[in-house]
């Protein structure tokens, strides 16, 4: 048996993570190697240089990239054409007409990826039902595919209408392109989604067909060095709607990768879920700039249809992730009017909260934790950078002075108003999906997560906060557990009476036999695949639907998908109605399953428990100053340690907060597993 | 007592709170006009019915549900209001809107004290009104559907099967307008919920003081924002096409506006009297529009709040067309849609730099009705179509936006028109030429064609067709609405608001407004001009003719020569 190790590989704005899961000792190693944003690809072989695995040696290896989002980000994608039905050249730049400022008079909408010049009419219509009203005007196209050549074209995106409905006219439009304009990527809009409304499903082909060729290049060249180094194993790339995609369906696709950036973190989230035996998790990454929030559903992660980047649209299946503008670097400000404002303006990285020392004056959250003994200026963050509190406080007492508090009153108040902020983000996507808070855990991770994590948890009545090892890292440990998926969908409007297991044959049929080659192409045999459907259901009548399992081995699928939507529908919105339901969208979930890794044991302690290092004064109010927490250090701590708050537990890059009530204990595998009190202090 | 952060924690819980309210209709809605287009207005208010929180929806009602919550408290009493309640109101002379987009209401209470409402408005679909879609032509209020005086709709938490009845049997369209309707409770008593576990978590009084506190903040950022503006007296008018009944009278909306360091008064006297079609609007509805332009001029940046108006305030006379007094008829609402602009027509002589010119200047709806012959089921759908937006001091006016009366609103996609109506769109998009001409030009207005494919009603609610987009500081006008019936026929009409029907194969087209220029067109930069002509919003004639910019139709290329000769023969 040779040696076969995984690597997983993500790539950030600063820093490119590195996990590796060890063959000998199925041990996890971590490392970071700074990014290179000029040499992409240098970056990645750098990482690769720093584990210990030889590369021949590799199996499997996944990978995460912001390459997409940062074209879109900095406007440097592809030169792209829409080619649109007749009559409707305009669909894409027009959209929806609306904007998200209420009261701009003078609004100006953000940059566009293209413009009007670039848009493109082709004299064909099919109808909603997918009847041919007018066949393709092959002259007409022709002619349009050769000014796209001669105008020299990077990608062009074809968006027909109605060709969800019936695709044949994008298809046909793709041979036109393939003769006349051979060197142009196309996309067509039908084989990323199956629905209706136009306007989205023309944004999700263009932005797939800007960032293209740029994915391309890169996935090529890494390929090519990669292989030249000995590689062969499995190649996979992490996606927005969770799971992975090998790399070549991101040369196909690469719309999935542009919203990716978080979806490592969801992953591990749902494997560690399984390990820990919590099915159900929201989770929080809080970083310099941003929190993501996220849940796990049954083990699952919870996908939407609704992403979005800069209000451009992106209709595929996306992991449902509420980013918000909260952030270790979030900078606290006054309105004009005196009302305490915090973010979504941030610091950042450089010059970073002031207590970094750096440069920066703006009090920050992080100065604000730090002030209040949150933080301490003994740990160095990341083992690098050693806080100054006197900095922290001076950049306080300026804005302290403004609102008439002292400066330990106001660090107090910007981290209840970020309380207050993340709690909207967990309310927003618990709400949405009809769940309550209450019969979730709080799975935190990211830098930030662990100072708020027991107050935002205590805020909304979970019970549970756990925070799991190498959180730092999370994102990369989740890219290990991927497994390879694919979603298919076909829109069918009908009753739910109709949903016989004839239908389901004869919707079902085409799909799974498609998903089974594409799985069996990659190298997963039978034993390997699993197939899940789902179907959109809503009340007749009604637009937004509600996604329902459909259950395997059921007599009768009709009344048991009504069942649950019923059920589903009362939960999220207090009332059922009489109305017929009828069903819209069929959904196939196929997943191409990939061993995981086990993740190693800590030891548990010989005896006694684990002591505190120290403790600190935490100022929790006027009335409370001067609170002594304990101090611990994560790194000391063994399975079956149990702490009682208050207590601050840091670790190499991260630190946790826990409260007079609450009550941790350390997992098997390091995880810290907190009971929330019910009289912690937010 | 709320120190100053725990009123920014409640003031984001509130928010939070309203948001999930707007979801939560959304997501239950039955027609299109609420998920689809996000027709809606909610809000969370306090004790005196001033909203403290809200969600964007149209901001042509801006404190439209704040006048509908204090008309409903005054009629029945606070202390006639339960926990549990929840009140239906489309009496346009409280509701402050016309009788489908009743006001749905729900007082807070925390034990046994009432501490504020919850408010939910959305367009249904039909109520009775004399016409199925839209009353265009009503002579008195009686047409025009049925009214609920704040009725009960749930008393002390229990369904009143009795209203429910009613609706059911005078609704043409019973189902989806009774589910609206309970999305609507749904999103009230979401709200409710929501502002009681608030109360519950920080005490009722400090809620109640923090509800005080936003409304103060709300009232300095505008008083800050009042001080820095122009001071003076400005006077404009406008018109409506017409009241709907006499098609030949304009209806004049005549405002003076006068801004002091304390205060800005937005007064419609001399506006036309003696209207008699359904386009004289109630005081309410004039309150809110002249709220959304002020909300505009002075805090855009922060969400609405009771307090931002207090130096606000609108003059009226009682039976003019801006403020209607019972039983005349007021259904189309129109008059409120393009009457922000008028007073931003007076403002532009103040501030010219600050204020854009007129935009496209009118909503543009289309709707469109009858029976399926698919399904054999009644269908109704609707859409806003976008404007050119203004330009202005600094910039070019948006192509295709959405007016400025109803910013929340997206457009209805081709693909679910088609899906759910016998319509066919035959096509969509920008209408080159239509932005008027300006060193910052006007954006572009769009048309969209509609052939109907079975005998239908074709509604379009248009009523600025007969003036054009006013420009500013020697820009041009910008091109007006128009409605064209079967163009290009015998038949061929071109007409603003009407209620059609139509046989099958009838086209309707929908062509919106471009929106005014700014400054002398000639003063462009002749690249900006090019490339106008390259993306085809202006035609290379036109720039020749009205910005002196000489183009080579096929490479796009300025003749600086010729240019040069042409701007300076002019």
């Amino acid at each position: 048996m040779s040696r076969s190790s995984r690597v997983a590989i993500d790539v950030g704005g600063t820093f490119t993570d590195v996990v590796e899961l060890l063959p000998d000792s199925g041990e996890l190693r971590f490392d970071k190697v700074p990014t290179t944003p000029s040499a992409p690809t240098a970056g990645v072989m750098d990482a690769f240089g720093v584990t210990q695995s030889d590369l021949s040696d590799v199996t499997m290896f996944t990978h995460g990239t912001t390459l997409g989002l940062n074209a879109l980000l900095t406007r440097t994608g592809a030169r792209t054409a829409v080619i649109g039905t007749q009559g409707f050249r305009d669909v894409y730049l027009l959209g929806r007409t609306d904007r998200r400022t209420m009261y701009d008079i003078t609004y100006r909408p953000p940059a566009a990826l293209l413009e009007r010049y670039d848009t493109f009419e082709v004299p064909e219509r099919s109808l909603f039902d997918g009847t041919v009203h007018r066949p393709l005007d092959e002259t007409a196209a022709r002619q349009v595919g050769t000014t796209v050549a001669e105008r020299g074209y990077d990608s062009v995106a074809v968006a027909f209408l109605h060709s969800y409905a019936n695709p044949a006219h994008e298809l046909q439009m793709r041979e036109i392109l393939a003769e006349v304009a051979p060197g142009v990527v196309v996309t067509l809009s039908h084989e990323l989604s199956r629905e209706y409304r136009e306007y989205e499903r023309t944004s999700t082909a263009v932005l797939d067909a800007y960032v293209k060729p740029i994915v391309r290049r890169y996935l090529e060249t890494l390929e090519g060095e990669l292989a030249a180094q000995g590689f062969g194993g499995r190649f996979l790339m992490t996606r927005s709607g969770g799971g992975a995609m090998t790399a070549s369906s991101a040369r196909e696709q690469p719309v999935s990768l542009i919203l990716s950036g978080p979806a490592g973190g969801v992953i591990g989230a749902a494997a560690f879920a399984e390990i820990i035996g919590e099915p159900n998790l929201i989770t929080i990454d809080m970083g310099g700039t941003s929190l993501d929030a996220s849940l796990i559903v049954d083990g699952a992660p919870v996908l939407h249809q609704g992403a979005e980047f800069e209000n451009l649209p992106i209709n595929t299946p996306s992991l449902y992730i509420h980013t918000i503008g909260a952030g270790g670097g979030s900078i606290a400000w006054l309105d004009g009017a005196g009302a305490l404002q915090v973010g979504p303006q941030s610091a950042g990285a450089d010059p970073g909260p002031a207590s970094y020392g750096r440069g920066g004056t703006k009090p920050t959250f992080t100065d604000a934790a730090l002030a209040i003994g949150y933080l301490g200026t003994g740990t160095p963050l990341g083992g690098r950078l050693t806080l100054d509190d006197k900095l922290a406080t001076a950049a306080l007492e300026p804005l302290g002075t403004e609102v008439g508090l002292s400066a330990m009153a106001l660090a107090r108040g910007i981290v209840r108003i970020s309380t207050t902020k993340i709690m909207g983000a967990v309310r927003a996507i618990t709400v949405e999906v009809g769940r309550d808070p209450k019969d979730f855990a709080l799975l935190s991770f990211g830098g930030g997560g662990g100072l708020v994590a027991v107050d935002v948890a205590m805020e909304l009545g979970i019970p549970t906060v756990i925070v799991p090892p190498g959180q730092g890292a999370f994102s990369a440990f989740g890219m290990l557990m991927a497994d390879v998926q694919h979603d298919f969908s076909r829109t069918a409007v009908a009753p739910l009476a109709e949903l016989t297991p004839a239908r389901l044959d004869q919707n079902y049929g085409p799909m799974i036999a498609e998903a089974r080659d594409v799985l069996a192409a990659e190298g997963f045999d039978t034993d390997a695949q699993v197939l899940t459907r789902s179907v959109d259901v809503r009340y007749s009548g009604q637009e937004h639907t509600v996604t329902v399992p459909i259950p395997d081995g059921v007599a009768d699928v009709a009344a048991a998908v009504e069942e649950q939507f019923t059920q589903l529908h009362e939960r999220q919105y207090g009332h059922t109605m009489d109305d017929p339901i009828e069903m819209t969208t069929m959904r196939l979930r196929a997943t191409g399953t990939v061993d995981k890794p086990t993740l190693p044991l800590l030891p548990p302690r010989d005896s006694g428990g684990a002591k505190p290092d120290g403790h600190r004064a935490v100022y929790l109010s006027d009335d409370e100053p001067d609170a002594q927490y304990a101090l611990y250090t994560r790194e000391s701590l063994l399975a079956g340690d149990e702490i009682a708050g208050p207590a601050v537990i840091s670790e190499h890059t991260a630190t946790t907060v826990i409260h007079a009530a609450d009550r941790l204990r350390v997992g098997r595998h390091g995880e810290m597993v907190i009971t929330v009190g019910s009289t912690g202090k937010a | 007592m709320s120190d100053s952060i725990t009123t920014e924690i409640i003031r984001h819980g509130l928010l939070a709170s309203a948001e999930e309210m707007a979801r939560n209709l959304c997501r239950t809605a039955y027609n299109t006009v609420v998920y689809e287009i996000h027709d809606y207005g909610i809000g969370i208010h306090d004790a005196n019915g001033d909203v403290v929180a809200d969600a964007p929806g149209i901001a042509v009602f801006t404190r439209g549900n704040d006048h509908g919550i204090k008309e409903g408290m005054s009629f029945l009493g606070t202390e006639n209001m339960r926990p549990g309640d929840v009140f239906l109101l489309n009496f346009p002379y409280w509701s402050s809107a016309h009788t489908l987009d009743p006001l749905v209401f729900a007082p807070i209470h925390v034990d046994d004290e009432l501490i504020g409402f919850t408010s939910c408005r959305i367009h249904v679909l039909d109520l009775k009104q004399k016409d199925p879609g839209y009353v265009l032509d009503s002579t008195d209020m009686y047409q025009e559907g049925l009214f609920f005086p704040a009725s009960k709709l749930y008393r002390e938490g229990e369904l009143n099967e009795d209203i429910f009845n009613i609706i059911r049997f005078n609704s043409r369209l019973p189902e989806r307008t009774i589910g609206d309707i309970q999305a609507q409770v749904s999103a009230c008593v979401t709200g409710v919920r929501r502002t009681q576990e608030i109360a519950a978590k920080y005490g009722t009084q400090t809620l109640v003081d923090a509800m005080r506190a936003i409304n103060d903040h709300g009232e300095r950022l505008a008083r800050l924002a009042l001080a820095k503006m122009p001071k003076g007296t400005w006077t404009a008018h406008d018109f409506v096409d017409s009241d709907g009944v006499d098609l030949d009278r304009m209806i004049k909306m005549n405002v003076t506006v006068t801004i002091t360091d304390d205060e800005m008064v937005i007064d419609w006297t001399g506006s036309d009297r003696d209207v008699v079609g359904p386009i004289n609007i109630p005081v309410g509805q004039t309150a809110a529009f002249c709220s959304l332009i002020f909300k505009a001029l002075t805090t855009p940046d922060t969400s609405v709040v009771a307090g931002n108006f207090r130096p606000l305030r609108v003059i009226t006379e009682p039976g003019s067309v801006m403020h209607a007094v019972p039983p005349m008829p007021t259904f189309t609402l129109w008059t409120a849609l393009i009457g922000g602009e008028v007073v931003l027509k007076a403002l532009a002589q103040g501030m010219p730099d600050i204020v854009p010119a007129c935009s496209g200047g009118d909503v543009c709806s289309m709707m469109g009705l009858g029976v399926n012959p698919r399904n054999g089921e009644s269908w109704l759908e609707a859409t806003n179509e976008a404007v050119g937006f203004g330009g202005h001091a600094g910039g070019d006016g948006a192509d295709g936006i959405m007016h400025l009366s109803e910013p929340g609103c997206r457009n209805n996609p081709v693909e679910v028109l088609e899906t759910k109506s016998p319509m066919f769109i035959e096509s969509y998009g920008y209408r080159p030429d239509s932005g008027g001409a300006g060193r910052h030009r006007g954006g572009v207005g769009v048309g969209r064609a509609y052939r109907f494919t079975a005998p239908s009603t074709g509604i379009c609610l248009v009523y600025k067709t007969k003036t054009k987009p006013w420009p500013i500081a020697g820009g041009r006008e910008g091109d007006n609405n128009h409605v064209i019936l079967n163009p290009g026929t015998e038949r061929e009409v071109v007409q603003g608001g009407s209620y059609n029907h139509l046989e099958a194969g009838d086209v309707l087209v929908n062509n919106t407004g471009g929106g005014g220029g700014y400054g002398n067109p000639f003063d462009r930069e002749p690249e900006l001009v090019a490339r106008d002509v390259r993306n085809g919003f202006v035609s290379a004639a036109v720039a020749e003719r009205d910005y002196g910019v000489v183009i080579d139709p096929v490479t796009f290329a300025v003749d600086p020569t010729a240019t040069e000769q042409r701007r300076a023969a002019a």
